[in-house]
């Protein structure tokens, strides 16, 4: 078990910038997540850990061992990649085992572990097969067994499941998580999934063209988005954005689209209110804070609905407010129909503010 | 955000890096070096390097100084000449007529090969009974040492026992003992030579066209088929272009290959009759081996390199593509 | 019922004729192929086992035994040549020529293939234009280093030269294999705690055992049917290699031995025949690998 620690990492592909001063630290026994939309580095900061790719300048701590000479087989690491890299000319066992016999483990307890960690993920009786004998879902197992066996300092796992259909990606996010419990290691995990990120990690870090954006537990990055990156990558359907002014109006600090006028949230009253005072924000309300008027407060408007779409459990609506449109979630039994006007609330007291130069959150 | 941000002094940096080196024995340093990709690379290819630059590179260099020098076998090291022995070579006849040849019998082998290579490729692919076997069969020139090839052929062509010759009288075409001295005419003999080519190298052609046609997925014949694409169109628009990189290759290498090649022409009339069936090789060969011309051998060898750096170069374009992901 | 099934039938009948006329159209359209490739062999063959009078006639037909088949020429070409030590010869040249090509271009093509450092490129291209200098451009320079090694006139020199023939073209062969190795294998077997050795021989070659096949064939092939350097390199008869052995030692002067010539060349022909009809595929994956994806 071991922290990892980032400390200034940049990495460079001729003139690519892949990433760019990444400080990051991975505690004891946490389950990271590094998330962000494709190419933004993620692929490449994790295999900078692994030693498969040397980084430009920055260090690389694992424990308190600075790895940066260091190569992959001495790093006490194990990785899981997307294709699953089994090999291809040896069966299960020797695929678990592959790894173990090279770290000179005796061999009773090569066999304990890979029959251990075969139970554990239901791959016992594949044990004599190929890989090419295997389904996908079945070698995703056998490549996550094959990391489990070496009870490495540090899981890595590069989009372990994109490979896999919607209802074993579900299944499997579970059970690695049971696994994460039941071992403990030391684990980062990359995705481009919000989704298996906000579902999987103690903690999220965000990235976007090689920066981290916010460092944070799901709870956190959900409630507070550092800016107006992180709040549209994290939640689905994704944030409503308006670009307005800060006014004062009637006393009251609204947010001014031109057309439609809304409270700032009480997060941002008071001095950062006043400073923002005259300035281009943006409004941003989720569409789960939206909800059909039914007198329990909540800032009250009236929104032509453009489109409707059945859910089963919700109703997603497409509405439109003096030419400002946001998508809602609403209840079947709020009765939006196409073309009608529905009164609708908006809980400003969850909307966020971010600033439209610099684009990050403006709080109080 | 606290922690993140906590670093390392660069003081406690330094002791960390030195410490983890001074910790590492001898030989740990040496894997660490080897672990280093651009140190494991040159290592790698190291033996391959070395093995050309001595037995090409070196041989080659020389092999420069001879075109420009009076080299002769009793004495490598002549006097320095300038351009005269590519002037003689320029001013020679046979040479002239070694040139043309070489083009001559490079472009029309190849050019059968490819027509004949493409035709037997298709009747290749049709599942048949004994399809195995028929392959094996066509394959059989290619087996069989060009050398030997050649000569079984010198045999068939005999001016007096040419069994090609005994067929053709049984089947008409012309009298019996009266058909052509295949070796001996000029023009006959020119033919011949390219004809054995084509037969050593015909099955090689038709077997990588087999394997770039039946790389080609079937869902897009079939989908042409559906949108009423016609047998020749399938071939033009979707096989031909598809499996146009294979046949590139194949090409490319082959006429390389037998633009370098002096086997047949050596064996079958060794440039007879009165040298009017030479190509480059097998009059440097003569000029520069067997009468000792060293100079003059290897100006006629580099004639070819122009040519051959013109194929190289399209090889690069290829080759780049395996270097680089 | 029965109006169903006569209309049928007579389609069935219909489409088997055109079937029928389909297949004889595609033998006629093969013969040719199968001919031209075939006779020259069954000469050979019909060659080896005839009477030297029967060679000789011009009255009968010569595609038949006129006089009854001997062994003659093949006793001839057991017992009074070196056949026997050229095919030892050509077993030993074709297994140093196998080791150095096998030890050279491994690595080579494999860090070519994956890796990147400064002139990696370069090298690569360098190696391949190996393939194009004119064999007759180098006859004279390599033989006075084999003069200089005290390896001319010996079958060593012949093992010392072919693989500067083997090296640029089976590390061009192995890239293309290499290449469509996943490079994901490797990584993994290196964070499993394999160095890059490691990696590239408990993971790699075991994968790429087709590839390392071909290259194996394909410089033992070359070995046995190399002439131009054998002729040039090699003159005492028991330093011979098999097909120079047989090409010049049974033509002397105005005398061709056909019969023994063709026995041979067909001896050899006959087990690489079979070879590369096992091979044939994975070499021509192997030529083309690269361009194909
Ligand atoms: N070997 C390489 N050579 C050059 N550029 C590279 C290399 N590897 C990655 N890059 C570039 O670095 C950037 C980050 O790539 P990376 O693979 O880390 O992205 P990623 O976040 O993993 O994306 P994805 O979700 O698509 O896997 C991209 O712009 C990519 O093009
Ligand atoms: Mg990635």
């Amino acid at each position: 078990m071991a922290t990892v620690r980032l400390e200034h990492i940049y990495k460079k592909f001729g003139d690519v910038i892949a990433v760019n001063d990444l400080s990051l630290e991975i505690r004891d026994e946490e389950f990271l997540v590094l998330v962000g939309p494709s190419g933004c580095g993620k692929t490449t900061a994790l295999r900078m850990v692994a030693g498969l790719e040397e980084q430009t300048s920055g260090d690389i701590f694992i424990g308190d061992r600075l790895v940066n000479d260091v190569p992959p087989k001495d790093r006490d690491i194990a990785m899981v990649f997307q294709n699953y890299a089994l090999y291809p000319h040896m069966d299960v066992t020797d695929n678990l085992s592959f790894g173990l016999k090279l770290w000179h483990v005796v061999r009773d307890e090569i066999k304990r572990r890979i029959e251990d960690a075969a139970r554990m993920l239901g791959i016992d009786r594949l044990l004599q097969r190929k890989p090419r004998e295997l389904s996908g879902g079945q070698r995703q197992r056998v490549a996550l067994g094959r990391a489990i066996v070496r009870e490495p300092k540090v899981f890595l796992m590069d989009e372990p499941l994109s490979n896999l259909d919607a209802k074993l990606r579900v299944q499997t996010r579970a059970d690695l998580l049971k696994l994460h419990q039941r071992v403990k290691t030391t684990t980062i995990y990359v995705t481009h999934d919000q989704v298996e990120a906000m579902t999987m990690g103690d903690r999220i870090a965000v990235m976007r063209d090689g920066l981290l954006q916010q460092l944070d537990t799901p709870e956190g990055l959900y409630a507070s988005p550092a800016n107006l990156f992180v709040a549209g990558f994290i939640g689905s359907p994704p944030m409503n954005f308006f670009r307005g002014t800060v006014r004062q109006v009637d006393g009251q600090t609204m947010v001014d689209t031109g057309s439609v006028r809304v409270p700032l949230p009480p997060r941002v009253a008071g001095g950062a209110a006043r400073a923002a005072l005259g300035r281009e924000v943006v409004y941003g309300i989720r569409p789960e804070d939206i909800e059909a008027q039914n007198g329990t407060g909540g800032w009250p408007v009236r929104a032509n609905i453009e489109v409707v779409e059945y859910l089963g459990n919700e109703v997603q609506v497409h509405a439109n407010v003096q030419g400002v449109t946001f998508v809602a979630r609403l209840s079947p039994r709020a009765g939006a129909r196409v073309g009608e006007d529905l009164p609708l609330s908006l809980h400003t007291e969850r909307a966020h503010v971010f600033d439209a130069k610099t684009e990050d959150a403006i709080s109080g | 955000m606290a922690e993140v941000e906590r670093s390392v002094s660069d003081v406690a940096r330094t002791t960390a890096v030195a410490r983890a080196r001074a910790q590492l024995s001898p030989r740990e340093r040496i894997g660490r070096l080897l672990e280093n990709e651009a140190v494991f690379g040159y290592l790698m290819v190291a033996p391959a390097i070395l093995y050309i630059l001595i037995l090409v590179g070196y041989p080659f260099a020389i092999a420069l100084w001879f075109t420009v020098s009076d080299a002769t076998v009793s004495q490598p090291i002549g006097p320095f000449t300038g351009l005269t022995n590519l002037k003689f070579v320029l001013d020679d006849e046979v040479f002239k007529r070694a040139l043309a040849n070489t083009f001559v019998f490079t472009i029309s082998s190849q050019l059968i090969q490819m027509v004949f290579g493409t035709m037997l490729a298709f009747l290749l692919l049709r599942h048949f009974r004994g399809r195995r076997l028929i392959r094996a069969i066509v394959m059989l020139p290619f087996t069989v040492p060009v050398a030997v090839g050649a000569i079984a052929w010198q045999w068939m062509l005999n001016p007096t026992y040419s069994v090609v010759n005994w067929v053709g009288a049984q089947l008409g075409f012309f009298p019996m003992l009266g058909g052509p001295n295949w070796l001996g005419e000029e023009q006959y003999a020119m033919i011949s030579i390219i004809v054995v080519n084509v037969w050593r190298n015909l099955p090689f052609t038709a077997i990588v066209l087999t394997a770039g046609i039946s790389s080609i997925p079937q869902e897009i014949l079939e989908a042409a088929s559906l949108d009423g694409a016609g047998w020749l169109t399938r071939w033009r628009k979707i096989m031909a272009p598809i499996i146009a990189p294979i046949i590139y290759i194949a090409l490319l290498f082959s006429l390389v290959f037998t633009f370098t090649d002096m086997t047949v022409v050596w064996l079958l009339t060794k440039g007879s009759p009165v040298n009017s069936t030479h190509v480059i090789a097998s009059y440097a060969f003569v000029t520069g081996v067997i009468s000792g011309g060293l100079g003059r051998g290897a100006a006629m060898s580099l004639f070819l390199f122009p040519v051959l750096l013109v194929g190289a170069l399209m090889l690069l374009r290829n080759l780049k593509a395996r270097t680089l992901d | 019922m029965a109006a169903i099934t006569i209309p049928r039938a007579t389609h069935g009948r219909a489409f088997r004729l055109r079937r029928l006329r389909g297949n004889i159209l595609f033998a006629l359209a093969l013969l040719p192929f199968v001919v031209f490739a075939l006779f020259p062999v069954y000469w050979m063959f019909i060659t080896t086992f005839k009477q030297v009078n029967d060679l000789y006639n011009l009255q009968d037909n010569p595609l038949t035994f006129n006089l009854a088949p001997t062994l003659e020429q093949v006793t001839y070409l057991f017992q009074q040549t070196n056949y026997a030590t050229w095919a030892v010869n050509t077993v030993e040249v074709g297994a140093v020529v196998v080791a150095i090509t096998l030890f050279v271009c491994i690595p080579a093509a494999y860090v070519l293939a994956r890796m990147r450092f400064p002139g990696s490129t370069s090298l690569g291209i360098g190696i391949f234009l190996t393939y194009l200098v004119p064999p007759t451009l180098l006859f004279l320079p390599l033989s006075q280093i084999m003069v200089g090694l005290g390896l001319i006139n010996t079958k060593w020199a012949l093992a010392v030269v072919y693989p500067t023939f083997t090296i640029p073209f089976c590390t061009w062969l192995l890239m293309g294999f290499f290449k469509s190795i996943p490079r994901e294998i490797t990584e993994a077997a290196r964070v499993d705690g394999c160095s890059r050795f490691g990696a590239l021989f408990r993971v790699v070659l075991p994968v790429s055992v087709p590839g390392l096949l071909t290259i194996v064939i394909f410089a033992f092939t070359l070995v046995m049917q190399e002439y131009v350097y054998g002729l040039t390199f090699v003159s005492a008869s028991d330093q011979k290699l098999i097909t120079l052995g047989v090409v010049t030692d049974l033509i002397r002067g105005d005398i061709f031995y056909w019969g023994s010539l063709m026995a041979g060349a067909l001896i050899v022909a006959i087990p690489v025949a079979f070879v590369y009809n096992l091979f044939m595929d994975t070499f021509v994956r192997g030529i083309t690998g690269g361009s194909l994806k």
